[in-house]
């Protein structure tokens, strides 16, 4: 599976091979993040989990605040609508409201980066580079 | 309890002591241990302590002890003892004098059993804590200090302008529940509401707090806002509007959160949703309720720092917290990515987080009092808190794409603080009733009822599955460097640019005004000089007839409208 993962490393991280092995254990446990199939397989855990409390609800019977409350479904219906309902009004919203990175000039912290003499800013391996990208990023920026 | 060894002064001597010390370990130590001894000493006293000081003939409650000022006390100690862990590494003298003055501050403000006493704290909290947005030394954070210091010190000169009528009114400045109605009361409301961040009075928190150091936001997020909450909850508990208020602050805040960038400013709006639940909590006003507050506000205190630690540990070790720009860091930060999703965990309210056992106090006070409206919004800000805070900022920081930063973990001492307070989250969600039996009032609560796990579950369960369904449909919006406008645009582009352009337009008239008058009084000037030069028709000599002429017609018009007035 590793090697896999190695072979297909996406990452956009302009050249950058990075050496799965030379993770911690504790990391290592986390990489099945980037396997597709294997997100695949939580996403199939999530949505069986949501149909067992769905069925649940149609069994059993809640207490309930409010009459509207006790509908079959409610939450799972309230959850679902709310979340897409937000994004999709926050996507709407930023058409709006968006303006560039430097809008308020010098006045904001915005645009500007952060100073590094306050940061220690170290790559795991030790180095004191971050991103090898660091100079394209600047680039693009 | 001595006066001069009351909590708030032993963080007020630190901070002087601090200015004073060259040893950078001893500083760092200061930082530490004041909070615990203070956090030892709120534990141990009693409620209805307090601690007098007469000054020309006023009483001043220097230190009111009750079960709603101890658990606020407690909560500040434990937060500032946390944060000075957390900036363990800082050197900077400034920092460390701000953070004990600050946090010192804010304790007394919640121990003032007057208003006076609470003003002088008041603005305390206000001057000592521009200074950890002023500590990142660059031009932004010199401007945004600014605008941040307008904004605290203006809601001190209200609260002050407004316990001053308040005395001349009632002839007293004992703090205590107030209802709105006079003038002097609106002005203590309006000043209480600038410091809670209510709609349209915000902006000053997301400006700021993502412009302090990376160890002075975790700062920041403690303090300030919460000692506005409790005020609210002290001076205006059962006050209908703060229902209102609360419930439209847990919302359009997530809106701004979903498309913001920078991963700290996302958090400040998070921030300002979860001031909703506690101000709902006060609006209610009933002993249920008023728990839910105290509550909350502690658990928030904790999960906020948390989540603030994780994405400066980011930040202390690349260089940025856009999320534009990150991405992919679990593989080498794997321990501060789990401590961020305890903290995103925990503020989502999942089962055995202590957001859970918090929030649902309010939840539950809202439905006992049948207010369904203010109810429903409080379930939908919930789902929305998962969005933003829940997965936006671990998802972004930790997974999504791949940034190719392969940061170190974060310093031992900042995993520490994390741990410690990640610990501190699980612990509450675990074992609720230590947290219940701080509360101020004495009610029985049951948060794991098999229909609140059940309906919480459903809630976050079919959340996420929106989450990848959008995911997977290119429906959710992308991350981007961008500013996103807020009421901030008011008072920062409109107004100072439609009062550019008013004196530009004064400017214009004025100089074509002067230009004109200049341009007759040489005209006319010319036209009398012809009159009177060499050939004119004033230096000609006229006949004596037309002199007599000319004075006597004078003097009947002299006598005419002096005529007219007799």
């Amino acid at each position: 599976m590793s090697g896999q993962n190695t072979k297909r490393n996406p990452s956009g991280n302009n050249g950058r091979k990075t050496d799965n092995q030379s993770l911690t254990p504790l990391a290592k446990k986390f990489l099945w993040a980037d396997e597709p199939d294997r997100v695949q397989f939580a996403v199939l855990i999530l949505a069986a989990l949501s149909i067992v409390l769905f069925v649940i609800d149609l069994f059993y019977h809640r207490h309930a605040y409010f009459s509207f409350e006790q509908t079959s479904a409610f939450y799972a219906v309230t959850g679902f609508l709310a979340f897409t309902l937000i994004v999709l009004a926050a996507g709407q919203l930023r058409r709006l409201i968006k303006r560039p990175d430097d809008f308020y000039g010098e006045y904001s912290t915005n645009a500007e980066e952060y100073p590094p003499k306050d940061l220690e800013r170290l790559g795991h391996d030790g180095q004191m580079d971050v991103d090898a990208a660091e100079s394209s990023d600047g680039a693009q920026n | 309890m001595s006066a001069v060894l009351m909590p708030p002064f032993l963080f007020l001597y630190a901070a002087l002591a601090v200015a004073f010390v060259s040893s950078e370990r001893i500083r760092s130590l200061l930082l530490l241990v004041i909070p615990v001894i203070s956090a030892i000493m709120i534990f141990s006293m009693d409620a209805g302590s307090h601690v007098q000081l007469t000054v020309a003939g006023f009483t001043l409650e220097l230190m009111d002890v009750d079960s709603l000022s101890r658990i606020f006390g407690l909560i500040f100690s434990i937060a500032a003892f946390l944060s000075g862990l957390y900036a363990w590494h800082v050197k900077d003298t400034m920092q460390q004098v701000a953070t004990l003055a600050y946090a010192g501050s804010a304790i007394g403000g919640v121990f003032a059993g007057d208003l006076l006493t609470l003003f002088l704290y008041w603005e305390g909290t206000a001057v000592a804590s521009v200074f950890l947005i002023w500590a990142r030394r660059t031009e932004g954070a010199y401007h945004t200090g600014i605008r941040y210091l307008v904004i605290q010190v203006l809601s001190g000169v209200l609260l002050l302008a407004g316990l001053l009528l308040y005395y001349n009114d009632t002839g007293s400045i004992e703090f205590t529940a107030m209802t709105l109605g006079s003038v002097a009361t609106w002005l203590i409301f309006l000043a209480f509401g600038i410091k809670c961040a209510f709609p349209l009075l915000h902006n000053w928190l997301q400006d700021s707090y993502p412009a302090a150091t990376v160890t002075g936001t975790v700062v920041l997020s403690a303090f300030t806002t919460k000692m506005a909450v409790y005020a609210l909850a002290r001076g205006f508990p059962g006050t209908e509007i703060l229902v209102y208020i609360g419930a439209v602050m847990t919302l359009f805040p997530i809106f701004f959160a979903e498309i913001e960038n920078d991963l700290r400013k996302v958090l400040a709006y998070s921030l300002n949703n979860q001031l909703g639940f506690m101000v709902v909590g006060v609006g209610i006003g009933t002993p249920l309720a008023l728990n839910g507050t105290a509550a909350h506000a502690f658990c928030h205190i904790l999960y906020k720092a948390l989540l603030f630690m994780s994405v400066g540990a980011v930040l202390y070790r690349t260089g940025t917290s856009r999320a534009s720009e990150l991405g992919g860091l679990y593989k080498t930060m794997p321990k501060t990515m789990i401590f961020c999703l305890i903290g995103a965990a925990s503020i989502s309210a999942v089962p055995l987080f202590s957001g859970f056992v918090s929030k649902s106090l309010i939840l539950s006070a809202a439905g006992n009092e049948g207010l369904w409206i203010v109810w429903f919004a409080l379930l939908v800000a919930s789902a929305g808190v998962l969005s933003h805070s829940g997965i936006k900022i671990p998802y972004t920081a930790f997974f999504a794409h791949d940034s190719g930063k392969r940061p170190a973990e974060a310093p031992t001492h900042m995993l520490w603080a994390m741990g410690i307070t990640a610990f501190l989250c699980v612990f509450v969600g675990v074992f609720p009733g230590v947290l219940y039996s701080l509360l101020p009032y004495d009610v029985e609560y049951h948060p794991y009822s098999f229909d609140h796990v059940l309906t919480q579950m459903q809630l976050l369960c079919f959340a996420l599955l929106a989450f990848v369904f959008l995911m997977r449909t290119g429906l959710h919006p992308h991350e981007m460097r961008a500013t996103n406008v807020d009421s901030d645009w008011l008072y920062r582009k409109a107004l100072p640019g439609s009062v550019l352009s008013l004196f530009g337009a004064i400017g214009t008239g004025w100089g074509l005004l002067t230009a004109t008058l200049a341009g007759a009084l040489s005209q006319s000037s010319a036209f009398f000089a012809r009159l009177s030069q060499p050939g004119g028709i004033l230096a000609r000599g006229w006949s004596i007839n037309s002199m007599v002429f000319i004075v006597t017609l004078l003097m009947g018009m002299v006598l005419l409208f002096n005529f007219g007035k007799v």
